[in-house]
């Protein structure tokens, strides 16, 4: 803990640790599809994948699957593919830093955040959990300023066509823009988080939507569609 | 006195004047639109986010421009600032979104609204918004509710604009309604559909940019382009007694206070906002009642009564991407 080392040794002492900017410990939960999702305290600067893959920390990926993408900072931060959370967009091994983790801003990077990371395995639908997100700031909107009342609740029914099966391209589009209208223009930032995880996964994981809206009877099979809409399985 | 340029316009403003003020100063396009901000009103504004502006230049200090759209309405002057409106491009589709947020929700009912004709949201959608709605679900909708023998509430057509709390906290004695839950279920209501007792409770219908709050005593009377609006007074103990009256022939339809350009009331010789009291604005219906001053010019608040839809019979609609677009700025 923080605490101790700052009041035993000073801040001063307790700024070496880290790098660049970022300095000190960081309390980082980490959770997801880990062999040992919880809560750890970094060195601010230690390399993502040693944070992933490390035995010291989070052990690797649950039955050893492929890591798919992970959400660095808390749910509101963009969603960034393997490939980009492990290597910035320079090739540089990617960093638990402010400012690397920053690098490339919004279109190649994310942000640290909170340090609420969560790491998704190749199973994972990018649409489903972006869903469960959108519901998440819907239900948190305060009902203030009219783009985060009315966009929240608009992208989560427009999510939730996609996943029912019944979404088209245009839907995919008009997402992105009801997106680009919230970022910005509230008075908080809840319009901003309710909407950087929405344009992260359309960034990064087009097709994915593309796949939804392309084969909706494969959605059907699938046991997420029987949640959405509150029906029992079992009763089918 | 700090100075501030807004879309070329520098004008000089006191300490302490916001962006909008300063830019209803200079008038007429350079005035961005609001839907919650009232200037008689404190602490009203800053809720629907239409009068954002873009500030290229934040002061003669510190010039760096401010990262994101700022709402006019509460957003302070600093000495040398540069304000875009109208001549950022980018802005007006940021607005225009904004615009698209407050309809997805409203039912769209004008032909059947009393407000129709004089809604604010009406011209704003006018303006910015699209010919069609691309939003196809379905739309949040509530029971009508009579709040006192003289004000109807229909909560599916508000815009969750504050102004209505705000004359309670203000105006009236005490307050008897607020909004109720959170996010896109709020609403506004006395909870237990009480009714709003208290002799200046009226002005919430005059304050409402939208057709939520109406005058029960006026509904579905008549259409207001039909009705002729003539400036009258009378002694009353209560109120400044200085109204609207909204005539059909010798019958008085409706009563209202006077309101300016920006649809908000006027103030009095005295200098004080000029609201009515319940007395004036629903009992005293008759001729005999007033003393009329002669025909009130209502040059804003009608859309009918400003030839809108005249002057913009040269726009072009663009059918692809369903945005209209003008040939030339209307005037």
């Amino acid at each position: 803990m923080a605490v101790v080392p700052i009041i035993r040794d000073g801040g001063d002492e307790y700024a070496k640790i880290g790098i660049g900017k970022s300095t000190g410990t960081k309390l980082i939960s980490a959770c997801g599809h880990l062999k040992k999702p919880g809560v750890y305290e970094i060195e601010l600067g230690l390399p993502v994948e040693e944070f992933i893959y490390s035995n010291e920390y989070c052990g690797g990926i649950r039955n050893d699957k492929k890591l798919k993408a992970v959400v660095a900072g808390g749910s509101s931060v963009p969603i960034l593919p393997a490939e980009l959370i492990l290597k910035t967009a320079n090739g540089e091994p990617r960093l638990m830093s402010y400012e690397s983790l920053a690098d490339g801003g919004f279109a190649t990077g994310t942000m640290l955040g909170s340090g609420g990371f969560i790491a998704m395995d190749e199973d994972t639908s990018v649409v489903k959990n972006l869903y469960t997100f959108t519901r998440f700031y819907h239900h948190e909107s305060c009902g203030q300023c009219s783009p985060c009342r009315e966009g929240t609740g608009w992208m989560e029914k427009l999510l939730h066509k996609i996943l029912d099966g019944h979404g088209t391209i245009a839907d995919v589009d008009l997402l992105w823009e009801i997106q680009s209208k919230i970022e910005g223009k509230t008075i908080c930032p809840l319009g901003d988080a309710a909407a950087w995880p929405v344009a992260s996964a359309i960034r990064h994981f087009r097709s994915e939507f593309e796949e939804y809206v392309r084969n909706p009877q494969n959605i059907r099979k699938d046991h997420h569609y029987y949640r959405v809409n509150n029906i029992n399985p079992e009763l089918v | 006195m700090p100075k501030v340029t807004i879309d070329g316009h520098t004008i000089e403003v006191a300490e302490g004047t916001t962006i909008l003020e300063a830019a209803r100063m200079i008038g007429g396009e350079v005035a961005p639109p609001a839907m919650c901000f009232y200037s008689k009103l404190k602490t009203s504004g800053g809720y629907c986010r239409t009068c954002i502006v873009k500030v290229t230049k934040g002061s003669e200090k510190d010039p760096r421009p401010m990262p994101k759209p700022v709402a006019s309405c509460r957003t302070p002057i600093m000495d040398g600032m540069e304000v875009q409106n109208k001549t950022a491009p980018d802005l007006v589709d940021a607005r225009a979104g904004v615009v698209e947020f407050l309809l997805i929700n409203h039912p769209l009912d004008c032909p059947i609204c009393d407000q129709a004709g004089e809604c604010h949201l009406q011209d704003l959608s006018y303006e910015h918004g699209l010919s069609k709605s691309r939003y196809d679900f379905k739309r949040r909708e509530f029971e009508k509710i009579d709040i006192g023998p003289n004000i109807k509430l229909h909560m599916t057509r508000c815009i969750l604009c504050y102004r209505c709390v705000k004359v309670a906290d203000q105006v009236c004695d005490s307050r008897v309604h607020g909004v109720l839950n959170r996010g896109d279920v709020s609403e506004i209501s006395t909870h237990i559909e009480a009714a709003l007792d208290s002799d200046f409770s009226g002005n919430v219908i005059d304050v409402c940019p939208v057709g939520a709050l109406t005058d029960r005593t006026f509904r579905f009377k008549s259409r207001v382009w039909f009705t002729k609006p003539v400036d009258a007074h009378r002694d009353c103990k209560k109120c400044c007694g200085r109204s609207v009256l909204y005539m059909s022939g010798e019958e008085v339809l409706r009563v209202s206070v006077r309101k300016d350009t920006w649809g908000e009331v006027e103030n009095t010789s005295e200098g004080k906002p000029g609201w009515l009291c319940n007395e004036c604005r629903f009992e005293k219906k008759s001729k005999s009642d007033w003393t009329i001053e002669g025909v009130r010019n209502i040059d804003r608040h009608s859309v009918i009564s400003q030839n809108k839809y005249l002057e913009q019979k040269n726009r072009k609609i663009d059918v692809s991407n369903q945005k209209l677009i003008g040939e030339k700025a209307h005037n």
